[in-house]
């Protein structure tokens, strides 16, 4: 019996491999028309992408830090406390922040106040590409001359509104929520 | 098994000690080795020449043609191992880019602190408002008659997953004896909320809710605090697997 020639062989393993690849070739394409027009019809159902999951995680430490900040306040140190609320802040909270830091610092030197707290978690209320609004919840506990050295607990719900800036979530705004 | 049957004239007694048969298996000449590979450059000197191609070739064929017709096969056959591997690797690609199609750009990992959401915003949204109509109802509380403190619990255990409603359910028969007697109504509003993490079978928010309960003998009294609900993807729908308060 014959052997068959190398050459039949891989003529035939190229004609398979080719017709492989043409197959290949139309699923993708098929794949990629479907995905084009889920994304035409309901642009909010698709999956975020990586950057969209990424500006999730940016805009919560960005509100994290702000209501860090603002719930850690020393009247040892007021200027360092208030420093560390405006280096996250912009526009109008920054504005009323600086505004307001001088009867601030009064009030927590003259209270020897010692403000303490933790994040207890946070979530996004809303976001876009360069906006977004984030729930923080804190813990901790507020000490004066008033309370005593044990403190009293402070727990805060706090609204924060985010806006990007070269790259930066800062805090545009940021509420109590009563 | 019969031996190979000669194609010439002359049975095996006839043919000399050495000479070449014209069955198909002495293919090689001494000195040769395993042969000349069909792949490998065509050597300097001829290569053993193959009985069927000779045969082939016929007895008029000179030198140069029996020398050409292996160099064609061997260039013929890299000709072909080039356009295999070619293939093979135009079939990797191909492979690899519908392999990870399904989700392109998309991060299959769990919620991390870098990546908390992988939802869509559309079923975020709906998820998020889910579960804060779902702690609504589990929070809040009737107490004017029986049945409505049942249908309530009835209609909140209906939104939760079988080990949830057995703990809650378990928890307000417990309590509503001292509820009812008490005339307790209890009710809440959601102030905001939002999403924690994301994942396609698992959504944690966080609530800022008040809750405002009214006794027969004591005054109303606003209580704001934060939940976080788990919601969690079954066959029913997104259910809630877990409420606490933060």
């Amino acid at each position: 019996m014959n052997r068959p020639r190398l050459e039949t062989v891989l003529y035939v393993v190229a004609l398979l491999l080719a017709c492989g690849c043409v197959v290949g070739g139309v699923v993708i394409v098929q794949q990629a028309r479907d995905d084009a027009r889920t994304e035409r019809e309901s642009p909010q159902t698709v999956p975020p992408s990586v950057a969209e999951q990424e500006r999730y995680g940016a805009a919560l430490r960005a509100a994290e830090s702000t209501a860090l900040a603002l719930v850690n306040i020393d009247y040892e140190d007021p200027e360092a406390s208030f420093e560390a609320v405006r280096s996250t802040a912009t526009g109008t909270f920054l504005e009323q922040y600086d505004a307001s830091s001088e009867s601030l610092v009064d009030l927590v030197t003259q209270f020897e106040s010692v403000l303490t707290g933790t994040v207890v978690s946070s979530a996004v209320s809303s976001i876009d590409t360069d906006d977004a609004t984030v729930l923080v919840a804190t813990d901790g506990t507020v000490s004066n001359a008033q309370t005593g050295e044990g403190g009293q607990a402070r727990n805060f719900r706090i609204l924060v509104k985010l806006v990007r800036e070269d790259d930066r979530w800062l805090t545009n705004d940021l509420e109590f929520v009563g | 098994m019969t031996p190979p049957k000669p194609r010439r004239p002359g049975g095996p007694g006839s043919r000399a000690p050495g000479s070449r048969t014209p069955a198909s298996r002495p293919r090689r000449v001494a000195g040769s080795g395993a042969g000349p590979s069909p792949a490998s450059p065509a050597p300097p000197t001829p290569p053993p020449a193959d009985v069927e191609d000779e045969d082939e070739a016929g007895a008029a064929a000179g030198t140069t043609s029996k020398q050409a017709a292996p160099r064609e096969r061997s260039r013929a056959a890299r000709g072909l191992l080039v356009a295999i591997v070619v293939l093979l690797a135009l079939a990797v690609v191909e492979v690899v880019v519908i392999v990870g199609r399904d989700d392109p750009g998309v991060a299959t990992a769990p919620p991390s602190a870098d990546r908390p959401v992988q939802l869509s915003q559309l079923t975020v949204r709906s998820v998020v408002d889910q579960a804060a109509a779902a702690a609504t109802t589990i929070l809040s509380a009737s107490s004017s008659s029986p049945q409505a403190y049942d249908e309530q619990v009835e209609t909140a255990t209906a939104m939760m997953t079988d080990s949830f409603a057995e703990e809650y359910a378990a928890t307000k028969a417990e309590i509503k004896d001292d509820f009812l007697a008490a005339s307790t109504e209890v009710s809440v509003d959601v102030s905001a909320q939002g999403v924690v993490q994301a994942s396609a079978d698992e959504v944690e928010a966080l609530l800022f809710l008040t809750q405002t309960t009214s006794k027969q003998d004591s005054a109303v009294t606003p209580v704001q605090y934060r939940v976080t609900v788990t919601m969690l993807r079954s066959g029913d729908g997104w259910l809630v697997s877990r409420l606490e308060a933060k």
